[in-house]
């Protein structure tokens, strides 16, 4: 209730429309983000994709026989090993990035030097193919490997050494995770339907979980007490503290899900108030999932055009990349990769609540005291080019400039303000082609979306009645109005199909009321 | 306790005292004085029985006498009054007979010795009637039809007569007749007056002998094109200023050498300085005697007011652009002061040089410095009425709200604001900016043939603005009329009080919540929801989202459910007081509704009944009030325990108000349709009815005259009295209070529960007695027969009502302490009364 006098000109804004309620649209929009940055094609099928913890998030992608190394901003081939003389499997790195270990056909597992890529060390004693191996998550020094001669072993790398022989399942072993929260816990998967839990300590499985179906992936959470296991089509999620409590069964995909991955707490929405763990799980059908681990619900799904055979997100939140059978890699980056990244570290909080900066104050024992002033310009409010032609009342040129922003919400506005002061239709008398040939290409793109159309749809009829002579002055406008054409016939067949949908759907609704 | 309010600052040009301290501003029928130096009312100077139509500051030439503050004031109800405004007491009172429009005082003190200081003549533009002598025959032929074909110009006409007030007679003759009122214009020095008269100027000029004749003025007159709307003179009286319709301004120069050649007291030396740059007659139209006349256009719309600054420099003109434009006449540059806010109608001089007063037509009165040229002060009242489109209604609209728990009236204003008004004071508390925009003066060309009824309001307004029971959440629907009906709709805006500055915050948007623009809109009592419907026929449920608040500070009511009943119009909506039902009417009939659940319970039908224009639960009852337009228009009181008629009346309702306290309720009706008569005022004469929701014989009544437009409200009695009026009884603060607001916006605020019929009648309401018989009349009997007017009826009304609180719940619920204690109160009560 301000009663001072406003004396400036007021800015047209933006029109906003809220955003829509449905936290799924919110999810999905985060996920969009992630836009398809190279689609590489590797020799076969991609086995292995696993980003280095460490910035800037290399990451390691196994294929055939060879582990390719890509560097996490630019996302091009780094370095490449081929070291291999048969297929390579596992490709993943020390927690500290500076060593890649990888199985392979011949059951040796292989350390490299990140740098020089020499093999620095092979681990032998399994006797067939190495699926599975990943480094101790905290030490450097140990990896555990599952194979499919049915056991897994506890290496120490330096000495090259077999610690522990673990045995207990009965088919091939290929997946496999460490426990964040207590170093000596395992989770192993295998084809013989069960997950084991391993504690180090005691050489024994502590836990035996039945999973009913082959299992290709395993992965605990990062708090340690639930663990996901994909095997079929079907995710579920254990309790391990509650003595391993199948808590949910996921069956969303329609093909063997491949891979699982879980992001860091995250929030999708900068204003959403609860961080959350997402769970992706990846499968042959093509899909990967989003669920929302508070309930376990689809949040988001996108679909690939080839079967996932593995996935990875690097620890920033910034980049995704996705290894399908037949060889081609999608690398999905957000476009703001850099700044999101150094977001990550700063508490999101302190952008908010950060303390203003104070001003110096000016005291009389500083010369600039005396000074002040002397070139202070009168401060003024930068107007956009649309106002400064509203400000003169040029209807036409302020369309037109607004036009030129291509921003629906400016257009949307600078129009009801036109409207407001009777001049929207002597703005578009006597338009010149070009700036017809605009106002044609926003028509066609915006008219038929429901927030717009109510404005937009007899501005249209009013534009074609006015400007139905000029259409003939350039083959490009020619265009524009077939294509607007053909965008309401478009829309009149969708209404018409709705239309009798709705028909249809209202009977059972009012049978479903009584 | 009664309180009135609310008027017009801005009917007519206000004037500075003689030292420039004082503003002196006509309010009605009384002269409101403010200071210049804080914008707030000193006194008022009250006397006349008729709106004050001009203010003349006597200024002692020569005598410093800064203790003495003399005003002539001239008014409508035909006197003219000497006042000395720094001990508010009249003077001279001096009876001209005719309704006096504009005045204006010449100075004749340097025209010669003969005149004595106290001699005084002034100038009178006065309503003059064709048939002076047969007063009583222009009354009969504006009653009846057919009168107005045997007199076709019987409207008034309006006469210039020169009149001494030191003898209050008036001079023989009379010096010009002009066809509609304007203002009469004095230069400074007092030797030249003018008036507009469509296409011509008069200008007269005093001599020595028009103190005895009015043939001894000296007359010339000055022809342009179009019609003139202001004039203005330069301070050496050789210019004249004018400004016509189309935003041009004429300056003629050297007016009047040939007709005032034998006068002395054109300044040799300013007739040669002007007659260098001048041909003879270069420019002027016809025989005008003006050496010349040149244009200055920038205005794009008619100018409302010009005037020299002091010294003469400059000219300031102002229009419906609300843009003040300073000339400098020697080199014609222009300097702006943009953006005053509304459409500029008078501009004052102050004694001080630097400082002129801004008349505006939202009822402000802006003090500008016109060295800076900004805004220093400003004078504010009520703000005028905005003009709705016709088509609209027949909407439940919602214009006026009164907030809850105090006592302040919310309007709407031109600029899509929302004006907070504080009755009991009588002066604006704050604005709010609904929808911020630019201020464009609305009159353009395009806009009168596209449509097929010509409207000249605003194109967006407010059509709503209602308040939750607790007064934290306020809602306004904004509609548009759109450009050739693109963007043509609504805007709904839902308001939240921030508590700690005690103003209201955006909460949410909502373009276009319905397909067409919102009818009717109510808040939920107890929680935060709120239904708006539509004649299109659908209504929405509004909830607030509290877990979405911090998600986007923007976003937090939103759609809940729609509803609709056999795609029938909806046109209004209420809560019951308790909050567990919704009645919505659809077409005739109306709907009763779960809020919670979203399903029907019931439909009140009337088979033969007009389509409902509004309803309203009457709390603590069990009753609904509706009222319907239409050729049988009716008011229906519904029980919703029997869910039948009670009682009904065929009344065309304008506005049926509910008593948020108790069983009453207040109803507007028209008696008679508003008549247009060529050039005459219409005048839509009314009825105010206060009715108990039990009994159909009415409580109160009282006739209003010009109630087109006027809404009614009540008013919570215990935020009126808390400090003005500790004399009254204790009754008064269960009490709720009816307020009456026209369309001049003033207003009146009383207590219809006593006898105060008598009081009302007076000035400018005009509440009186109505002549001759009426259908209204022949179903109540005459009217102003108050039923219930003695205080102690009302207390016995009082026990009562506290007896069937009592006994209100089924047998096996009464507590026998709580009937016990609440049956020794009634008796306690019933005593006071008795004391009294």
């Amino acid at each position: 209730m301000a009663m001072d006098e406003k004396k400036s000109y007021n800015p047209v804004r933006p029109k906003q429309s809220p955003a829509s309620r449905k936290p799924h649209a919110v999810e999905s929009k985060y996920w969009k983000t992630f836009s398809t940055k190279v689609i590489e094609q590797q020799i076969s099928a991609v086995s292995c994709t696993s980003f280095c913890p460490e910035p800037p998030h290399d990451f390691a992608v196994t294929s055939s026989t060879r582990v390719t190394i890509y560097d996490g901003k630019t996302c091009k081939v780094k370095k490449t090993i081929s070291r291999f003389s048969d297929v390579a499997y596992s490709g993943v790195f020390r927690p500290d990035g500076k060593l890649v270990v990888a199985g392979g056909e011949m059951g040796i597992i292989q350390v490299f030097d990140m740098n020089s890529r020499l093999v620095l060390r092979q681990l032998k004693g399994h006797s067939r193919a190495v699926h599975w191996v990943q480094y101790h998550p905290s030490d450097k020094l140990h990896v555990l490997s599952g194979s499919d001669d049915s056991t897994v072993r506890w290496w120490d790398v330096p000495t090259q050494t077999e610690v522990l022989k673990l045995e207990g399942h009965t088919d091939y072993v290929r997946c496999g995770s460490a426990n964040s929260s207590s170093a000596d816990i395992w989770a192993t998967g295998s084809y013989d339907h069960t997950v084991n839990l391993w504690d180090l300590r005691t050489s024994n499985a502590v836990l035996k979980l039945q999973h009913e179906k082959p299992l290709e992936d395993v992965l605990f959470f990062p708090a340690g007490g639930l663990i996901a296991t994909a095997g079929g089509n079907v995710v579920n999620i254990w309790d391990i503290l509650g003595g391993g409590r199948l808590l949910h069964s996921l069956s969303s995909h329609q093909k063997t899900v491949t891979c699982l991955c879980i992001t860091p707490p995250m929030k999708a929405h900068p204003a959403e108030n609860v961080d959350a763990e997402r769970l992706l799980t990846g499968s042959l059908d093509g899909h990967i999932r989003v669920f929302d681990i508070s309930d376990f619900k689809v949040v988001h799904a996108s679909k690939y055009d080839a079967p996932i055979l593995s996935m990875d997100l690097s620890r920033a939140m910034s980049t995704m990349v996705v290894g399908a059978s037949d060889g081609k890699l999608f690398i999905r980056q957000k476009k703001k990769a850099a700044i999101s990244e150094e977001d990550d570290r700063k508490d999101p909080h302190s952008v908010i609540y950060e303390p203003p900066k104070l001003e110096t104050v000016l005291r009389p024992s500083n010369y600039r005291y005396f000074l002040r002033g002397r070139n202070e310009k009168a401060r003024r409010v930068k107007l956009s080019e649309y106002d400064r032609y509203l400000r003169k009342f040029q209807y036409k040129d302020a369309l037109q400039s607004s036009l030129k922003t291509a921003d629906p919400t400016i257009i949307l506005a600078v129009m009801e303000e036109l409207i407001r002061r009777q001049g929207l239709i002597s703005a578009v008398t006597n338009l010149d082609s070009s700036s017809l040939e605009l106002l044609l290409q926003f028509l066609r793109r915006y008219l038929t979306l429901p927030k717009y159309s109510r404005i937009l749809v007899p501005f249209a009829h009013k534009v074609i009645d006015k400007c139905a002579g000029d259409f003939s002055l350039s083959p490009s406008i020619v265009h524009q109005v077939a294509a607007l054409r053909d965008k309401v016939e478009g829309e009149l067949k969708l209404q018409e199909a709705l239309q009798s949908l709705q028909g249809l759907i209202q009977p059972l609704l009012q049978a479903s009321v009584r | 306790m009664r309180v009135r309010g609310g008027l017009s600052f801005t009917s007519y040009p206000p004037a500075f005292s003689a030292d420039g301290n004082l503003m002196l501003v006509c309010s009605g029928s009384t002269v409101s004085v403010f200071s210049v130096a804080t914008g707030l009312l000193a006194y008022e100077l009250e006397g006349h029985s008729a709106p004050v139509t001009s203010i003349h500051v006597v200024k002692y030439n020569g005598v410093t006498k800064p203790a003495i503050n003399h005003a002539w004031t001239s008014s409508l109800d035909a006197t003219i009054r000497l006042w000395n405004f720094t001990t508010c007491s009249v003077i001279k009172t001096v009876n001209v007979g005719k309704p006096i429009h504009s005045m204006v005082v010449p100075n004749f003190s340097e025209l010669g010795a003969t005149i004595s200081q106290k001699q005084c003549i002034c100038l009178l533009l006065v309503e003059h009637s064709k048939d002076d002598h047969k007063p009583k025959k222009i009354k009969e032929s504006s009653n009846t039809s057919d009168g107005d074909k045997e007199h076709p110009q019987s409207g008034p006409c309006f006469r210039v007569v020169s009149y001494n007030m030191t003898s209050g007679k008036p001079l023989s003759g009379h010096l010009a007749q002009v066809s509609r009122p304007a203002l009469l214009i004095c230069s400074q020095p007092g030797h030249l007056v003018g008036i507009v008269d469509n296409r011509k100027l008069w200008i007269w000029r005093v001599t020595k002998e028009s103190i005895e004749h009015s043939a001894s003025f000296q007359k010339i007159m000055l022809h342009h094109t179009k019609p003139l709307k202001s004039l203005a003179f330069d301070p050496t009286e050789t210019l004249v200023a004018a400004s016509d319709s189309s935003g041009r301004v004429l300056i003629w120069k050297n007016i009047g050498e040939h007709s005032y050649h034998s006068s002395e007291n054109i300044k040799g030396s300013l007739k040669s300085k002007n007659a260098l740059e001048l041909d003879s007659n270069r420019g002027a139209r016809g025989n005008d005697d003006a050496a010349a006349l040149s244009t200055y256009h920038w205005h794009s719309d008619q100018v409302n007011f010009l005037m020299f600054s002091l010294e003469g420099a400059y000219l300031f003109s102002g229009g419906n652009e609300a843009v003040l434009v300073m000339w400098q006449l020697e080199t014609g540059k222009k300097s702006f002061l943009p953006r005053l806010g509304s459409s500029i109608l008078y501009m004052s001089r102050s004694p001080d040089a630097s400082i002129i007063s801004v008349t505006c037509a939202d009822n402000s009165i802006k003090l500008i410095n016109c060295g800076t040229m900004t805004v220093e002060r400003s004078i504010k009242g009520i703000k005028p009425f905005v003009t709705l489109p016709r088509k609209l209604r027949s909407m439940d609209l919602k214009t006026v709200a009164s907030q809850p728990g105090t006592r302040v009236l919310v309007l709407p204003t031109e600029d899509i604001s929302l004006q907070f008004y504080d009755v009991l004071n009588d002066r604006p508390i704050g604005e709010i900016e609904v929808n911020v925009h630019n201020y464009i003066s609305s009159k353009e060309k395009g806009w009168k043939s596209s449509h097929s009824e010509p409207f000249y309001g605003k194109l967006v307004f407010i059509s709503h603005v209602v308040f939750a029971r607790d007064g934290l959440s306020m809602a306004t629907v904004e509609c548009s009329c759109g450009e050739d009906n693109i963007a043509r709709g609504s805007c709904l805006k839902f308001w939240r009080q921030d508590v700690a500055f005690s103003n209201f915050v955006l909460s949410t948007e909502i373009h276009d919540p319905h397909q067409s623009e919102i009818s009717s809109l109510a808040f939920h009592p107890n929680i935060n929801l709120a239904v708006s419907c539509c004649h299109i026929g659908d209504f929405k449920v509004w909830v607030y989202d509290k877990d979405r608040k911090d998600i986007a500070s923007h976003i937090s009511w939103r759609c809940r459910s729609v509803g609709s009943y056999r795609q029938k119009s909806m046109r209004c909506v209420d809560f019951s007081d308790d909050g567990t039902l919704l009645a919505v009417s659809a077409d005739e009939s109306i709907t009763l509704w779960n809020p919670f659940t979203n399903s029907l319970v019931h439909v009140l039908a009337r088979s033969m009944g007009n389509v409902v224009r509004s309803l309203s639960f009457v709390p603590s009852t069990n009753y609904l009030v509706a009222a319907s337009e239409g050729e049988r228009a009716e008011l229906t009181v519904w029980n919703l325990e029997t869910l039948s008629i009670c009682w009904s009346y065929h009344l065309t309702v304008e506005a049926l108000r509910v008593d948020p306290r108790g069983p009453h309720f207040s109803v507007l009706s028209m008696v008679k349709k508003p008549i247009k008569k060529k050039g005459e005022h219409r005048v839509a004469k009314a009825v105010i009815t206060v009715f108990d929701v039990n009994s159909p014989v009415p409580q109160a009544l009282w006739n209003v005259q010009d109630a087109e437009d006027s809404d009614i409200l009540w008013l919570d009695a215990s935020c009126l009295s808390d400090e003005a009026n500790e004399k009254d009884e204790r009754r008064d603060h269960e009490r709720s209070f009816l307020v009456f607001l026209n369309r001049q916006r003033e207003y009146i605020v009383f207590d219809p529960f006593k006898g105060i019929s008598e009081e009302l009648l007076k000035k400018s309401f005009d509440i009186s007695e109505e002549k001759g018989t009426s259908t209204f009349e022949s179903v109540y009997g005459k009217a102003n027969d108050v039923a219930y007017s003695k205080p102690p009826i009302i207390a016995t009304n009082n026990v009562a009502q506290s007896d069937v609180k009592i006994f209100n719940c089924p047998s096996h619920l009464i507590s026998l302490r709580s009937v016990g204690l609440s049956y020794i109160e009634s008796l306690l009560e019933r005593q006071t009364v008795l004391a009294q």
